[in-house]
């Protein structure tokens, strides 16, 4: 009997968890974020647009950013299929699981006051803002401060106290 | 009917009530499944969360099943890095007393003393220090002693601390609570850090460098930490030394009555001009296997008189050298089960130099020495977790540890020795060549041991966590503790988890905790007598209720009681249970996020309902000059709460004034000491007893101690303030005002427990003025 039971058992209750976190960490890094001058920041709604080939990321970011507001704002998840839509986000967030290449994402968003965030080793380096990474099972983050400061974004100094501090820019990909 | 009985009997009938009718008291209207419900739960949980403790989330402690904080079956306080890194703290002590209700230290002369809850022995042997998860408790003697007397603070990550029994969890040993002191570990990309501070009044200084490498599945990363200190010179530390004819007093050259004063221990000094210093190394491969290792030491002086020696004046001192080395291997087998496993080994030298030979040897001889050792261990630990679709969750394992005696890190067989209880008293393991064995064997006072001294423990533990109905839970648990020189020692657990609502919990908690005698009185008894020890057994029951509100508050209530058969080494040369306590305590937090800061208000309540002794109280009354008058003393004798405040309230704030700056404040009012029972009674009783003598010279004491605040509510506030200079890029600097706002902030000196429950007073007994003191801390990100 234990051994169907067992056999049976789907658990997606842990990678429901992970996402409700990393929405409760770029929530909280929002905090310590000030967006460019330029930036949609103006706009009454906040809009997060993931890039995700699954609907996991976009199910748990809604699910946590129902009752939870983003600056004093309410806010909108939305699936990014098509690039175009890119440029009404304030932030983009680059799941692990997508089939955009990272450079053409980078293009569109280009001189626009949208914080690139990702869940990937290494993206950090090649071109997002923060990425968030799972250690020892706890959730750490990188921050590309140089690509940060030329985008016209201003980071707290707490924020990057609990951050790896990557100052290279953009690296060739 | 007594007390234990009418607690148990409204626990039984709570938990009864819950268990028949939680849907029809709380009905739901959302018609969520199990899983939904915990998320639900678990996002309102996130939404009050700081940062820190958001990516500190892993959340096990407490149990073997992983679980929100909501969930845990625990009183928890977790102070998170920022508040770490913003709290004016000269030790972990320092930030435990700010963060966790109701906790206290007091300064015994080998070191700090800490109690939770009312349980507070005269050795840090009623809780657990843990390091990265790993047992860290001295186990000849003292107890908690390596790294709490550590001043750098920059590589701690987080400290879990959980207020009342846990022994089900952590083993024997975690009865007043358990700390939990999490390191900075692996991290991500290459990177440096480095920083420095100083504290001008503590004539102290630190620095300490991070870096860290990552190779693709491999990761790397270290740090390393120093802080010599030559502590506060001439601090207000009051006196009361009866014993030694000493007197009473603010310690210095003209203080004591028999021209036998000396001055003051310089307060927070390290022990002839060594530094502390820190080293831990991380290796990651993959997610599943690491590797860490550390070394921490800390040469410290004892709060105690000066003595002479070969070298001269002299304060005695201790010293502390910790290594660890864990291996970890926890793979993801399937979504179903997931193996926690480690390999370890560790090595804690410890050295107590009381200066016996006075000036007739060097101070470092070992002649002078109480005790140079070292307590070597070596341990598995497995553990199988299996998650059936997040409705039943099962954790089951062992853990095996050797734990042998040697000579210190560095030395040779010579240079051991331990202070056992009689008949063994002080073991050697070398008549040869021992200065230890020359010098005191002909005065019947020294053992050889021609074995190691080693014993081996066992523990088995088992875990469910049933969810039963939609807002029903209740988790099983289960630990035996054997130790080779103790009777096997069983720690049950049953929680009850009631969902009241989405954001609502009560949780109610049964369960039993053990503690073993240190492994010296263990040794001795098993060696002499042949038998075995029982564990101290501690009953506790505990009604828990936390409230997440919308508008992003967070409440937390926990009623607890606890009943303990306490042991003690006793006269007849055996430890053996002294006396039930019975204790009732109150603690409520309320923890707010507004737009800038966030903060919390705590507040703490402890009684004592019941105190037992197995023998008769009494007192053994200085009479100067003259022997010693007993006198029946039941007043004092039944106030086992003597150090501990009734009464705390705590509070502290984090704000972020602009961009770049950051403010903290943190304060606590405490109130409603055992002291004052103490020192009425003796008062009394030498009005009663005395002679106009002693009656004055009592008279006196009583006035002085009172003036300067023994036993009365106190209030201390330190502020500190976070910037990042525009001048200095990639740096914050950090500026500290510790006890800046404080009235009769003094802190205790522990007052000797005396064999037999007798006490003398005044005989050793005292305190520390504690000081207002700035220090600056600058980091700097590479």
């Amino acid at each position: 009997m234990l051994a169907i039971l067992l056999l049976n058992s789907c658990l997606l209750f842990s990678q429901n968890r992970e996402y409700l976190i990393k929405a409760a960490v770029l929530e909280k890094m929002t905090r310590f974020i000030k967006w460019p001058d330029s930036g949609t920041m103006e706009n009454k709604i906040l809009v997060i647009g993931v890039i995700s080939d699954t609907d996991e990321t976009v199910k748990n970011f809604e699910q946590y950013y129902s009752e939870q507001t983003v600056q004093g704002k309410p806010v909108s998840v939305q699936s990014i299929n098509n690039l175009e839509n890119i440029k009404v986000c304030d932030i983009l967030y680059i799941s692990r699981i997508h089939s955009l290449p990272l450079e053409q994402i980078q293009n569109e968003v280009q001189n626009l006051p949208v914080l690139l965030v990702s869940e990937q080793p290494g993206y950090a380096r090649k071109g997002t803002h923060i990425n968030l990474l799972i250690v020892d099972n706890r959730l750490q983050y990188e921050i590309n401060e140089t690509l940060l400061r030329q985008g016209g974004f201003y980071v707290w100094a707490q924020l990057l106290n609990s951050a790896v501090i990557i100052k290279t820019g953009k690296e060739v990909l | 009917m007594n007390t234990k009985t009418v607690f148990f009997t409204i626990f039984i009938f709570l938990a009864g009530l819950l268990s028949f009718y939680p849907i029809e008291l709380f009905p739901r209207e959302t018609g969520e499944q199990p899983d939904q419900l915990a998320d639900t739960l678990f996002r309102y949980e996130l939404m009050t969360m700081s940062l820190d403790e958001v990516l500190n989330l892993e959340i096990e402690a407490g149990s073997y099943i992983p679980s929100s904080l909501a969930d845990l079956p625990v009183s928890i306080t977790i102070i998170d890095k920022n508040s770490i890194r913003m709290t004016p703290a000269r030790t972990l002590m320092d930030l435990i007393e700010v963060y966790v209700p109701g906790a206290f230290f007091v300064n015994h002369w080998n070191g700090p003393r800490f109690g939770f809850r009312g349980v507070m022995g005269d050795q840090n042997t009623s809780y657990l220090l843990l390091l990265n998860d790993q047992n860290i408790n001295l186990q000849t003697s003292s107890g908690a002693f390596f790294e709490i007397n550590n001043r750098d603070l920059n590589d701690i990550e987080s400290i879990e601390v959980i207020r009342g029994p846990g022994s089900v969890r952590y083993g024997h040993g975690a009865i007043g609570g358990i700390i939990n002191i999490r390191t900075l570990s692996d991290s991500l990309t290459p990177g440096v850090s480095a920083g420095g501070g100083i504290k001008p009044l503590y004539r102290s200084g630190n620095a300490f460098v991070k870096w860290s490498l990552n190779k693709k599945q491999l990761s790397f990363s270290g740090y390393a930490g120093i802080d010599a200190s030559r502590g506060i010179k001439n601090p207000g530390f009051f006196y009361v030394d009866r014993a030694h004819g000493y007197g009473y007093g603010f310690m210095g050259r003209e203080w004591g009555n028999k021209g036998l004063g000396t001055p003051a221990p310089n307060f927070y000094s390290d022990l002839w001009g060594n530094p502390q210093k820190k080293l831990q190394l991380d290796f990651r491969y993959k997610k599943s296997l690491k590797f860490w290792l550390r070394y921490s030491d800390a040469y410290q002086e004892k709060q105690q008189q000066q003595s002479f020696t070969a070298d001269g004046e002299e304060f005695p001192g201790l010293m502390g050298k910790l290594f660890m080395s864990v291996l970890s291997y926890e793979p993801s087998l399937s979504e179903t089960f997931k193996l926690y496993s480690q390999a370890g080994y560790s090595s804690g030298s410890y050295r107590d130099i009381s200066f016996y030979q006075g000036v007739n040897a060097p101070s470092d001889d070992i002649t002078q020495r109480k005790a140079s050792l070292g307590e070597n261990t070596l341990f598995l630990k497995a553990r199988l977790n299996i998650d059936l679709q997040g409705k039943y969750k099962f954790a089951l394992g062992g853990n095996v540890k050797y734990l042998w005696l040697g000579p210190e890190a560095g030395m040779g067989k010579k240079d051991f020795v331990n202070s056992f209880p009689a008949p063994i008293l002080f073991a050697v393991y070398d008549t040869l060549n021992s200065g230890f064995w020359d010098k005191y064997s002909d005065r019947g006072i020294v053992s050889y041991v021609d074995e190691t001294i080693g014993a081996y423990q066992y523990s088995g533990f088992i875990e469910a966590n049933l969810s039963l109905l939609p807002s029903f839970s209740v988790l099983f648990s289960g630990r035996m503790d054997k130790h080779e020189f103790s009777e096997p020692a069983f720690s049950p657990r049953i929680a009850m988890i009631a969902e009241l609502s989405d954001r609502q919990r009560l949780k109610m908690i049964a369960q039993k905790a053990v503690r073993l005698p240190t492994f010296n009185e263990l040794y001795t008894f098993n060696k002499v007598v042949g038998e075995k020890v029982d564990p101290e057994i501690k009953s506790g029951l505990e009604l828990m209720y936390n409230y997440h509100m919308k508008t992003g508050g967070y409440l937390d209530v926990s009623l607890f009681y606890s009943s303990i058969d306490q042991i003690a080494w006793t006269s007849q040369n055996y430890p053996d249970v002294v006396g039930r306590f019975d204790m009732i305590g109150l603690e409520g937090g309320f923890r707010y996020e507004i737009n800038k800061g966030a903060g919390k208000l705590s507040f703490s309540w402890i009684k004592q309902t019941r105190w037992d002794p197995v023998s008769s109280p009494g007192a053994w009354l200085s009479n100067i000059g003259q022997d010693s008058l007993t006198v029946d003393f039941k007043n004092y004798g039944e106030n086992r709460l003597n150090n501990f405040p009734g009464y705390s309230i705590k509070y502290y704030h984090n704000h972020r004034l602009s961009e770049s700056m950051q403010l903290h404040f943190n304060g606590r009012i405490n109130w409603g000491y055992g002291q004052a029972d103490m020192l009425n009674s003796y008062k009394e009783i030498h009005d009663t007893y005395g002679r106009d003598e002693t009656r004055t010279e009592m008279e006196n004491i009583y006035e002085t101690l009172i003036s300067y605040g023994y036993s009365r509510p106190s209030f201390t506030g330190s502020f500190s303030f976070s910037f990042a200079p525009a001048f200095l890029d990639q740096s914050h600097i950090r500026i500290y005002a510790m006890n800046i706002l404080k009235i009769n902030h003094i802190r205790y000196v522990y007052q000797y427990w005396e064999e037999g429950n007798n006490r003398q007073y005044p005989r050793q007994v005292g305190f520390v003025t504690e000081p207002a003191s700035v220090s600056i801390q600058w980091v700097y990100n590479f």
